[in-house]
């Protein structure tokens, strides 16, 4: 049983996860079936508890799910774009005299989800290293990327941070960006606890080698139309990530 | 006293007063509902714009920026006749451009609205009015076509009216006029002025085409005899009878006149002499059969007599009357009751 966190509508999830899972399904020989977990924290459970089998993951619900269950075992993670990496933006407006991190004492700042890796978690991180967090007249939290990109366009917000695609699609609408964020390992596919170890090299083999078939960039494309490959991941990969969440846990934000 | 063109000209300017005072009308009707139309429009249009920027106010304020755009398009999809919109923040940004790809220059509106908020946005849209038009085109025919009707209706019925108290009557008296101009009182014939213009076209029609044409000068025998003895009503009543019984023998196109006191002319187009004798021959048996008038058992019988004679190539009326004429005498001297012609 695989399962996907709710990040789309799930008839969408359905129409971009079946490819890969009748893959699964033929490699393995064995009856491999899609299931959309209702939330982000049914999903976390449910890996942690070990009901299902495969999970698609992100960085953030991987390194807390990790750390709640040390036997989780990493299968796969996304290329985008030819890397296996990626980062987020910090951004403000065209027009804006803000040139650097440091330019933004006394100005507003917006976040997207307070869970979200790009438009929260890693930027805030490097703001608070570099003591900037303190010196924002406000900062607010808005529900997903694009609302921070309009946000700061609209001119309610100074600067914000946003994941890159989102950053793509407004830059000639008037962004800029300050800074790049550190990078983090992208998306990836994990095995919980339930299944055996022999099955769980299967699974990863199936899924590492899966460019080498002959409609495989065709499925790993129609999880997301960016993705190059599917590449080996272990655990230390999201080290830095663990690490920035440690920190602001610590913060207590 | 009308005239009939007076009346024709009359009747023509009324249709034409008509015509330009029912455009006028229907030009004033039709530009005051596409006015009335048109504001109608543009409230209920405003309606929609407050509600819009009701919508985007509240999306703002609870930083739902994402929401607008999709709204927008939402608003456009659901509304056909916006054409463009265009919402701009205070800072200059363009929150949305929507714009259909088809331009029209005319028939549209364009309304502003300032969304007031914790960001201001200034919201222009551009609506498509060609409905309107369309309703005013349709409101046009259907008064064009009403118009057309009671002009028709109303022209109709002016023209029987003029026809049965104004021209009809005018009508009559002309031809009481003419009639007055061309016919002898008494026997309701030709008159000698009328015989002649008749006879003279007569003429020239069997000249040109070269046909025979034939005269008759028929003369009542013994006629003051008559009005003497009986009296000049018995002479009237015999000059009436004798016209009768003459019409009844020749044909519709014959001239048949009074040339004067007792004497007749009939004008026989198409017939020469031989046919002519026949017709001749028929009415002064037909007059001679008329009973006689009687007084002291003395018998005065009605008799004519009648000079006959044909049209010759290089004759006119007037030779050709005289003719006749010559012929009659022949005729009354040969004793009455008989026709003389040139037999050749």
């Amino acid at each position: 049983m695989l399962a996907v966190h709710p990040y789309l509508p799930a008839l969408e999830l359905q129409k971009r996860f079946t490819p890969l899972v009748e893959h699964l399904s033929t490699t393995l020989g064995r009856d491999v079936t899609l299931t959309i977990s209702p939330s982000y924290e049914e999903h976390l459970n449910r890996i942690t508890q070990g009901e299902i089998d495969i999970a698609y993951i992100g960085p953030a619900s991987f390194v807390q799910a990790y750390q709640k269950q040390p036997e989780l075992e990493t299968l796969a993670k996304l290329e985008v774009n030819g890397s296996p990496f990626f980062h987020g933006k910090i951004i403000t407006k065209s027009d804006s005299n803000i040139r650097q991190l440091s330019d933004l004492s006394g100005k507003s700042f917006a976040f997207g989800n307070k869970n979200s890796t790009m438009s929260h978690l890693v930027p805030r991180y490097e703001l608070e290293q570099q003591g900037i967090m303190n010196k924002l007249s406000s900062f607010n939290y808005l529900d997903g990327h694009k609302n921070v990109a309009l946000g700061v366009l609209i001119g309610k917000y100074d600067a914000g941070a946003i994941k890159e695609g989102v950053f793509l699609k407004y830059q000639n609408k008037g962004l800029r960006l300050i800074q790049n964020t550190e990078t983090i390992s992208e998306h990836l596919f994990i095995s919980t606890q339930r299944v055996p170890a022999a099955i769980s090299i299967e699974i990863k083999d199936s899924l590492l080698k899966i460019t080498q078939h002959s409609n495989g960039l065709k499925i790993i494309k129609s999880i997301k139309p960016t993705v190059t490959n599917l590449v080996s991941v272990k655990p230390s990969d999201y080290s830095n990530l663990k690490k920035i969440m440690q920190k602001l846990n610590n913060l207590d934000y | 006293m009308f005239k009939r063109a007076n009346i024709n000209s009359a009747y023509w300017i009324i249709f034409l007063f008509l015509i330009i005072s029912l455009s006028a009308v229907t030009f004033y009707f039709i530009e005051h509902q596409r006015e009335l139309l048109t504001e109608l429009e543009k409230n209920s249009l405003k309606n929609e714009l407050e509600i819009a920027a009701e919508f985007i106010r509240e999306d703002i304020t609870a930083e739902r920026y994402q929401h607008i755009e999709p709204f927008f398009q939402l608003w456009a999809h659901k509304n056909h006749k916006i054409l463009n919109i265009k919402a701009i923040a205070n800072n200059g940004f363009v929150l949305t451009e929507h714009s259909t790809s088809t331009k029209i220059s005319t028939h549209t509106i364009k309304l502003d609205k300032e969304v007031e908020g914790p960001i201001g946005v200034s919201l222009e849209v551009e609506f498509d009015l060609r409905e309107i038009e369309k309703e005013i085109n349709s409101l046009t025919m259907l008064v064009i076509f009403s118009n057309i009707g009671f002009i028709t209706l109303f022209m109709i019925l002016l023209w029987i009216i003029a026809q049965h108290y104004l021209v009809k009557p005018l009508r009559d008296s002309e031809d009481k006029y003419i009639g007055l101009a061309t016919k002898d009182p008494l026997t309701k014939i030709n008159n000698r002025r009328a015989f002649d213009d008749q006879t003279l076209h007569e003429i020239s029609h069997c000249k040109r085409h070269s046909r025979p044409l034939s005269m008759l000068i028929i003369d009542l025998d013994h006629f003051k005899r008559i009005n003497d003895t009986f009296g000049h009503h018995v002479g009237d009543y015999i000059l009436q009878l004798v016209t009768t019984e003459i019409n009844m023998i020749i044909r519709d196109t014959d001239v048949f006149g009074r040339l004067g006191g007792e004497e007749f002319g009939v004008c026989l187009p198409e017939l020469t002499t031989k046919a002519a004798l026949l017709t001749a021959e028929r009415i002064r048996q037909r007059i001679e059969s008329l009973p006689s008038l009687e007084s002291n058992n003395i018998k005065y019988p009605i008799t004519v007599s009648i000079g006959l004679c044909e049209l010759t190539n290089n004759e006119d009326a007037t030779t050709l009357l005289q003719r006749c004429d010559s012929l009659l005498y022949e005729a009354k001297g040969a004793g009455r009751n008989c026709i003389k012609f040139h037999d050749e």
